[in-house]
């Protein structure tokens, strides 16, 4: 308990001297002032002196007044705040004084602060990569565990049922690479690479398709004709750009298929994006 | 006068400590006071004593208060806090084993060795 008191003691006082240092001054400049004056009183008193060799003799019984003061405010444990203040000004002073030294180092610091948000907007790419989609922050990959006894299991409806009843997700979609052989005369028969891929996934990526439509639930139907649609670089290579591509009927795999849209440039979801 | 010995350090806080807790007293007051209990036979630098004080305040071992003095002048007045009673406790007691200690060693005459 003791303790405590000394704590709340001590805080109080450091407390005065920070902010209350002129005050203390006064304080203590009077405080000195009375102690010579009494003992100048007591000198007159007791051994006859007048006023001025009273108090000159006071003075001398008492020492350098302004050394005492030093040794005060040593005391008082203000040295240090002191000490601090007056570096903290001369070093404004400086800064002011050598404006050049001071734009080059705030230049160097702004150039290193800027590396090291580079670095870190690289490191978190890196360990948490986004896709470039709208909020592709938010897409992430679902795998479904390994489970012996189901054998072959049916994705697709895995997809359908539980996309319906996860609550923490949005869009579930699910694709597989596939490839097939590609008639689209006038150009020669040629095996390509494919994506046979759930509607919801083109609903993942927010991207509109460059002409015609992305893939849409409808065409999930059983019944449903079967449809294509392209990237823009097969656009050009298999398709010659050709303008009226949409609706276009292709063979795919030996499957008529209609091409209902073209993607823009630089898509390449779900493979390669 | 007699001969007088010079303040170790840390002893003028010992003594000072001591002088407040006879009374509440100023600066002034603490000064007489030391010379009164020491018999004259310490010498001490009057204005040594403000440092002092305002050091022990600082630990807290005396507080101050602002009054009247007997001639209706203005001082501060000091006094001993618990925390002080005990810290002049435990710097007695350790400056009489120390004090103890070495007049053994000065009394000791050349059959004891």
């Amino acid at each position: 308990m003791v303790i405590l008191t000394q704590l709340i003691g001590r805080a109080r006082a450091a407390w005065r001297v920070l902010w209350r240092s002129r005050q203390l001054e006064r304080e203590m400049q009077d405080e000195m002032r009375f102690h010579v004056d009494m003992e100048a009183e007591r000198l007159r008193r007791e051994c006859g002196l007048d006023r001025t060799e009273a108090l000159r003799l006071a003075h001398i019984h008492f020492g350098g007044i302004e050394a005492h003061k030093e040794a005060g405010r040593d005391a008082r444990g203000r040295r240090w705040i002191d000490a601090l203040a007056t570096d903290l000004r001369l070093g404004v002073r400086m800064l002011i004084k050598y404006k050049g030294l001071t734009f080059v180092g705030g230049l160097a610091m702004a150039v290193a602060i800027g590396i090291g948000a580079t670095a870190y907007e690289v490191l978190n790419e890196m360990l948490t990569p986004a896709l470039p989609f709208d909020q592709g922050d938010r897409v992430v990959s679902v795998r479904f565990p390994e489970s012996s006894a189901s054998g072959e299991r049916d994705v697709l409806r895995d997809v359908r049922e539980w996309g319906g009843r996860l609550k923490s997700i949005d869009d579930l979609a699910a694709f597989r690479t596939i490839q097939h052989n590609l008639i689209a005369p006038p150009a020669p028969p040629e095996p390509i690479q494919l994506a046979e891929i759930t509607a919801s996934g083109f609903a993942i990526t927010r991207t509109r398709a460059l002409h015609g439509r992305p893939l849409l639930p409808s065409d999930e139907a059983a019944d449903a004709p079967p449809v294509l649609v392209i990237g823009y670089q097969a656009w050009r290579m298999h398709f010659t750009a050709d303008p009226h591509i949409i609706g276009r009927v292709v063979t795919l795999g030996g499957v008529a298929t209609t091409v209902v849209g073209v993607m823009p440039d630089g898509f390449r979801f779900p493979v390669d994006h | 006068m007699a001969e007088s010995a010079d303040l170790l350090p840390g002893t003028l806080d010992m003594l000072v400590l001591k002088a407040v807790s006879l009374g509440k007293l100023h600066g002034y007051g603490v000064l007489l006071r030391i010379q009164q209990i020491t018999e004259g036979a310490l010498q001490v630098q009057q204005g040594a004593l403000y440092p002092a004080l305002y050091r022990l305040e600082r630990q807290a071992l005396i507080e101050s208060e602002w009054g009247t003095s007997d001639n209706n002048r203005r001082a501060k007045f000091y006094r001993l806090t618990p925390a002080g009673r005990a810290r002049l406790g435990t710097e007695a007691a350790s400056w009489n084993r120390l004090a103890g200690a070495i007049a053994a060693a000065l009394t000791t005459t050349r059959g004891e060795i």
